[in-house]
């Protein structure tokens, strides 16, 4: 019952926080960069796309706080060898909240989440609405979300090397934990902009949702190399060689993320490099069906990865309480 | 959908086990034979610990604890436990220790010495 409490809280703590960030991320780099010079017509047929992110933005961060409380609560237990009934009490939590590192990352992080709770209160919808990509308000709401999904780092793993890889495996935590959270996570925001688009299937959109295409593949193919980069320091750190990936759990767990990994790689590649290109060629009023057609299939295959990006979360949950071979 | 669906019911049907600070060494060595009684039992290992959460103790052959119950992880080395002992005679002497790691997880574990000298 813990172990599964330990593994689902932590998993729906990943995917939202990741979510949050990535709606973030997806409307500062890649929505407001295209749709700031673009018409008040144009602007206001996405106004439907907007009130649906700023409900995923608020919706993943009551789901990021939820989860943390019952993460904790997982955890507390299992640090205590008791059963969860048996750790839900007031002297049980206040050890663990007080007198362990983990209780201490979480004091930071309650607070970090009670910051963000009034930050998302403040966020109206109809702020949302504007046009507007230098609001202090988002930028810091924004911020507390990295810096709460940035946190788990101390939690995990990482948190226990001793001396130098301390810091090395804290800053390839971190790299991993924030890169995940543009792309593939991302693909959720960019996904319903994309429903939204052959919705409208007007051919005013065709350049800027073509727009969108291109500036998303080019955001996520340098977030795919951060993520490599700071996914073969994960490994090479917790597992150490290839024998422990053969034949250790973990390792096993860890083929199972990389085979999921490379079935999104792949998909993304596609996208990247036979899907985009077509948009592009067909980016005129004159194939405007066509051009519809493929944004169809283009949001399907970003479902897909989405999809596979959340059992990857599942899968990285387990490795939390996996015994790393190195 | 459906490779998703297997996926998450595949991993989520795991069983695994949350060990992760394993005993790395003790002193006295796990399984060796002194000739005198040693002042204190000391367990190094692989993670640093949860000094709220982390106990050593010695038990003697009928199952009595017979350490001081002043076990504690040593501030300056935390992947170091240290429970004193009173001055042990002759005989096998069971150690049980139970160690929450920094990463959370929690492990237990036995080993066993023998004293033969007074």
């Amino acid at each position: 019952m813990t172990t599964s409490l330990l593994i689902y809280a932590r998993a729906v703590h990943f995917a939202s926080g990741m979510v949050l960030l990535g709606v973030v991320a997806f409307r500062w780099l890649v929505f407001l960069p295209v749709f700031a010079g673009e018409s008040e017509e144009v602007w206001q047929k996405f106004l439907p796309l907007l009130r649906k992110l700023s409900a995923l933005f608020i919706g993943s961060g009551i789901f990021l706080i939820i989860s943390g409380f019952a993460l904790f609560w997982a955890v507390a237990a299992g640090m205590s060898d008791m059963s969860l009934t048996e750790s839900l009490n007031r002297e049980t939590f206040s050890t663990v909240l007080l007198l362990t590192q983990f209780g201490t990352v979480c004091q930071l992080r309650l607070g970090l989440a009670v910051l963000l709770g009034a930050m998302m209160w403040s966020l109206s919808r109809e702020h949302w609405l504007t046009r507007s990509q230098s609001s202090w308000l988002e930028a810091g709401a924004g911020l507390v979300a990295m810096a709460l999904v940035a946190s788990v780092a101390w939690t995990g793993h990482a948190a226990a090397a001793g001396g130098f890889a301390f810091w090395w495996r804290v800053l390839a935590d971190t790299a991993h934990l924030l890169a995940t959270s543009i792309w593939p996570t991302g693909l959720l925001p960019f996904a319903l902009f994309l429903g939204c688009a052959r919705r409208i299937e007007n051919p005013a959109l065709l350049r800027p949702v073509l727009a969108v295409a291109q500036r998303f593949s080019h955001v996520s193919f340098i977030t795919v190399w951060i993520l490599m980069a700071s996914g073969l320091m994960n490994t090479w750190f917790m597992v150490g060689s290839l024998s422990a990936l053969a034949n250790t759990d973990y390792g096993h767990l860890l083929c199972l993320k990389l085979a999921l990994f490379i079935i999104i790689l792949v998909i993304a590649a596609r996208n990247r490099y036979r899907l985009v290109p077509l948009l592009t060629s067909s980016a005129n009023p004159a194939e405007k069906d066509h051009f519809f057609k493929l944004v169809r299939y283009l949001q399907n295959f970003v479902t897909i990865e989405f999809l596979l990006a959340l059992a990857i979360v599942l899968v990285v949950s387990v490795l939390g309480i996996t015994p790393p071979p190195h | 959908m459906r490779l998703f669906l297997i996926v998450l019911l595949s991993v989520a049907s795991f069983s695994l086990a949350q060990a992760h600070a394993f005993l790395d060494h003790a002193d006295p060595r796990v399984g060796s034979t002194l000739a005198a009684s040693p002042s204190a039992v000391k367990g190094w290992y692989t993670e640093e610990l949860e000094p709220a959460f982390s106990k050593i103790e010695v038990f003697d052959g009928t199952g009595k604890e017979i350490d001081n119950k002043d076990s504690k992880v040593d501030p300056t080395d935390k992947t170091l436990m240290v429970v004193s002992v009173p001055k042990l005679t002759a005989g096998t002497y069971k150690v049980e220790w139970s160690a929450v790691a920094v990463d959370t997880h929690h492990t237990t574990g036995t080993f066993t010495f023998t004293v033969t000298g007074p």
